[in-house]
């Protein structure tokens, strides 16, 4: 409730405070126009062709029901990613032998380039929502993972002496020392792991499935139509400019009030 | 004789600080040159001889004869306020205004001769300005203050631009596009300067001492490297004939963004409204609505360029510098800036014209109309400042400093 | 408020502690009644903070045994040690809350103990990283003191505090003290705190950490004057025992006209000392 009022109240300047990215933004919409004066219309159209291309297609209503498939299969992935990667990460950052184990099974995992996965995954799960999910999943657990394993093995040993000689009882010290501190860590674990689904969601369709804003990417692709394909980036990435600077930044600014500076 | 005794005095008073005849002429001149290109726009044969025509006088007074005198009139005082050096030799001021005046003698004489005149007094004009700056600025032991430098350094070239393009039969009006470009990022300076003084004495006079306003170098620089990118651009597109106006567009929104983001350090509740605050921020707002203007009428919108330049000429420009004379211009004479209410009233005037000259360019047909009741707004702020502010300028300082001194700690607040 | 009036007390009887190979204490004795001030003074590393933390029950006993019957310890660590995540008002009701009590009432209890201790009301909002060390300092007395406690333990809470403001804390301390039956175990380094504030002053020595020498101050800590509490201290510094305990070299008395004021003084001190075990020699941290 009270977190909630001082969300609303600080909306405004954090809406405010965005200026500074827009104008960065648009600062790459004028080299994009520059460099579209070089190539022309084929190879680089100039960013109002893709900007009405990308109107249209909202317009039409096509472009929002390839988004929700997109959005539905990243959010799957990443939502299974999320809740594995916590609750193992967690549980091998509390015993330092499980953290040795996972450690090199990461660095696998991380190292894997998901272009492998979703080859196994075609093979295993065919043309569907599976593939495009696992390859997700696969993609974003190590990122999560780490995240909730540094988050647990970091907690602080005087806080918890402090909890010890202050008779704090067990589920305080889960909701008042522990969470906290863990959370600092999960939170930007969350959020750049939703950057990679919602990434290797657009790469896994564009292989594995006729519907989808990855599947579009290829119909343009063999259309030559480079101002839609465009569209559809535009589209990929704002989508996700405005997840994360409208819902996760603004939630992790409320999370994380105790750690800002000003 | 009893009259050129006077005439002494008077001159004594005027030259005792680089301010004092520099803000008199921007306000003199500002309402003058305005009258003199509303009267002929109206049909009035006058000036009809000046070289390139009435419009590229109209533009060039504007900029390089308003917008100039009050630059060199706050640069000479407060280069060396800022720096701790020397004030500015009385020679020297002398010697610049007289410069200054030359410039607007050639500009209304017609021919070859008018013209080389203007250009040979206006180069030395800014010459001398940075021979006066530049020691200063770069003996600054931190050299906190070089963006001065190199905005007159760019309005230099700029002029030096102009009135070659003027004697070899180029195209001069882009030149003074560019000079209202680093005008522009000139005031994001000054402002930064001026507004960490008026902000925080506000915010000390609403007694909230826990907040605390710092106008911070990032915002500063991006907005700065907007405008310097659109006008360096721009100018690119005009001399070199790339085809620009996309990518200037582009950048000129981003500059528009930019110049919002500066209000990220205002935001600090009500103190946003107070007497001197709120003009400070509405040149910014004016300054991102004028690029705003441009960037959309560069990409396409029906919309003449000339109406987003005017919004940062009659808002960002004539608004700061309103402010300034009134600020500087007062406290520099020992004197505290004005508390009635004609100030307030000047600064909605002076909106009010911006809105106007804005809106000529969203209806054609009104346009006439529109140019005409914009000029007299700002004909008339500026009339009556100059009436206001003659009388404290052109006599000696009645608080017994001298110079360019600050209003005396102990001086009773001024009415 | 009890029904069955037990002297309460904290008690240790031959408590010792090793990590792994290396011994830090060895064979600790000592008594604190409620309603005194007992210090642990000694070098950096002869075990202190180990005896601290036996006593708050943070380490396990598994050399000797310590016995208190004191309902409700409060310490206050080294450094402030705060919830970063939470405000000075709520990292102040940390214990109430861990106690069950109300959010109204714990929050009205850590507001006016906040105050006393000199914070002001919009610190209470603010959070851990906005406070200066001094006020970080506060909130964490203000947190111990808070729960009323019987027992409190002092691991040199102020340490990295500046002499004034260590003065002030402590000033706060010993006017909270004054008129409540608290016993208060601190640990310090500094022989002239534990002269300012304390009944019984334990010295210490390393390798093992172990008692070496006990001085009891008979005048009551309220009517100390500055001069009382350098005089003290100085005599304990001439003292053999704490000299080496510290790594000082041994002091000789002159002959000259203060010698016999020097050996004097010696004496006076020593009388309350029990027939301690003396240090082996040439041992510091």
């Amino acid at each position: 409730m009270n977190a909630a009022v001082r969300w609303l109240a600080g909306l405004p300047a954090y809406l405010w405070s965005g200026w500074g990215a827009v104008a960065s933004l648009l600062l790459c919409l004028a080299l994009w126009e520059w460099l579209a004066g070089f190539y022309g219309e084929l190879i680089l159209p100039d960013p109002r062709a893709a900007l009405s291309t990308l109107a249209g297609l909202l317009a039409g209503g096509g472009a929002w029901s390839e988004l929700g498939i997109t959005a539905r299969r990243a959010l799957a992935g990443f939502v299974l990613a999320l809740a594995a990667g916590s609750a193992l990460g967690l549980a091998a950052g509390l015993s330092m032998t499980a953290a040795m184990m996972s450690r090199p099974v990461v660095t696998v995992l991380i190292g894997t380039p998901p272009i492998a996965w979703l080859v196994l995954a075609l093979l295993w799960f065919g043309a569907g929502d599976g593939t495009p999910v696992f390859t997700v999943f696969v993609a974003a657990f190590p990122v999560i993972f780490v995240g909730a394993m540094q988050g647990a093995r970091t907690v602080d040993g005087q806080l918890a002496e402090l909890a010890a000689a202050y008779r704090l009882p067990a589920r305080m010290r889960l909701t008042d020392v522990y969470l906290p501190h863990v959370l600092s860590y999960l939170f930007p674990a969350w959020i750049t792991a939703l950057g990679i689904s919602w990434k290797v969601v657009v790469m896994a369709e564009l292989l594995a499935t006729s519907d989808g804003v990855g599947a579009a990417l290829a119909v343009t692709r063999s259309h030559l139509d480079t101002a839609a394909t465009l569209a559809w980036i535009l589209a990929v990435v704002g989508t996700l400019l405005a997840v994360e600077y409208l819902l996760l930044e603004p939630l992790k600014r409320a999370v994380e009030r105790w750690r800002s500076t000003t | 004789m009893l009259s050129a005794a006077r005439w002494r005095v008077g001159l004594e008073a005027l030259l005792l600080c680089g301010f004092r005849p520099f803000f008199l002429v921007a306000a003199a001149w500002g309402a003058l040159a305005l009258a003199v290109w509303l009267a002929a726009l109206s049909g009035a044969p006058l000036l009809s001889w000046v070289p390139g025509g009435l419009l590229l006088w109209h533009a060039h007074e504007m900029v390089l004869g308003f917008g100039v005198a009050a630059l060199l009139g706050f640069l000479l005082t407060a280069v060396p306020e800022f720096t701790g050096s020397a004030a500015v030799p009385r020679g020297w001021t002398a010697a610049l205004s007289a410069l200054w005046l030359v410039a607007r003698i050639g500009g209304l004489f017609g021919g070859a001769p008018g013209a080389w005149l203007v250009a040979l007094a206006e180069t030395t004009l800014l010459a001398g300005a940075l021979a006066v700056a530049a020691p200063r600025l770069w003996g600054d032991p931190e050299r906190r203050h070089l963006a001065f430098l190199w905005g007159l350094a760019a309005l230099l070239g700029c002029v030096l631009g102009y009135h070659a393009a003027v004697l070899g039969g180029g195209a001069p009006l882009p030149w003074l596009y560019a000079a209202v470009g680093v005008l522009m990022a000139l005031i994001v300076v000054a402002l930064s300067r001026i507004s960490m003084r008026v902000v925080n004495a506000a915010l000390e006079e609403r007694g909230d001492g826990a907040q605390e306003y710092l106008a911070r170098p990032p915002r500063r620089n991006l907005a700065i490297f907007c405008i310097a990118l659109h006008t360096a651009v721009e100018l690119a597109g005009a001399t070199l004939g790339a085809p620009a106006a996309p990518v200037a567009g582009w950048i000129a929104l981003a500059a528009a963004a930019a110049l919002f983001n500066l209000g990220n350090d205002w935001h600090l509740g009500r103190v946003l409204f107070a007497r001197w605050v709120l003009p400070l921020y509405l040149v910014y707002v004016l300054m991102a609505l004028g690029y705003l203007l441009l960037g959309a009428a560069s990409l396409g919108f029906a919309l003449p360029l000339s109406a987003g330049r005017h919004v940062l000429m009659v808002g960002g420009m004539g608004l700061s510098i309103y402010v300034v004379l009134n600020i500087a211009g007062r406290i520099h004479a020992g004197v505290q800036p004005e508390s009635g209410p004609w100030v307030p009233w000047a600064v909605a005037l002076l909106v009010t014209a911006t809105v106007l000259r804005a809106a000529a360019g969203f209806a054609p047909g009104w346009a006439p109309v529109l140019w005409v009741a914009s000029g007299g707004l700002w004909i008339g702020v500026f009339t009556v400042h100059f009436a206001r502010a003659w009388p404290l300028l052109s006599r000696p300082r009645a608080d017994g400093q001298s110079g360019c001194a600050g209003v005396a700690e102990d001086a009773p607040a001024a009415r | 408020m009890n029904t069955v009036p037990a002297p309460r007390r904290l008690l240790a009887r031959g408590v010792g502690h090793a990590y792994a190979l290396r011994t830090v204490l060895e064979g600790i004795d000592f008594e604190l009644p409620a309603g005194r001030v007992m210090a642990l003074v000694g070098p950096s590393g002869c075990g202190k903070t180990t005896l601290l933390h036996l006593v708050a029950g943070l380490l396990a006993v598994r050399e000797g045994r310590i016995e208190s019957n004191f309902s409700t310890p409060a310490s206050v660590f080294q450094q402030p040690r705060l919830l970063p995540w939470k405000n000075a008002l709520d990292n102040i009701a940390l214990g109430l809350k861990a106690a069950g009590v109300a959010r109204a009432e714990r929050e009205a209890r850590a507001a006016e103990l906040g105050v006393r201790v000199g914070l002001a009301a919009d610190d209470l909002q603010k959070f851990p990283h906005q406070l200066s060390g001094g006020m970080q300092s506060r909130v964490a007395l203000a947190r111990a003191l808070v729960l009323g406690p019987d027992l409190l333990l002092l691991d040199e809470p102020f340490s990295a505090l500046d002499v004034g403001l260590k003065a002030e804390l402590y000033a706060l301390l010993a006017e909270h003290l004054a008129g409540r039956e608290m016993a208060v175990l601190m640990i310090t380094h500094d022989l002239m705190e534990a002269v300012r504030l304390s009944d019984d002053i334990l010295v210490m020595a390393a390798s093992p950490g172990r008692v070496v020498a006990r001085f009891a101050l008979d005048r009551p800590a309220a009517r100390r004057d500055d001069d009382f509490v350098y005089r003290r201290t100085a005599e304990l510094l001439r003292d053999a025992t704490v000299r080496e305990s510290f790594g000082l070299p041994p002091q000789v008395c002159a002959q000259t006209p203060e010698d016999a004021a020097c050996e004097t003084a010696l004496q006076a001190v020593h009388t309350v000392r029990p027939g301690a075990a003396p240090a082996r020699g040439g041992l510091r941290c």
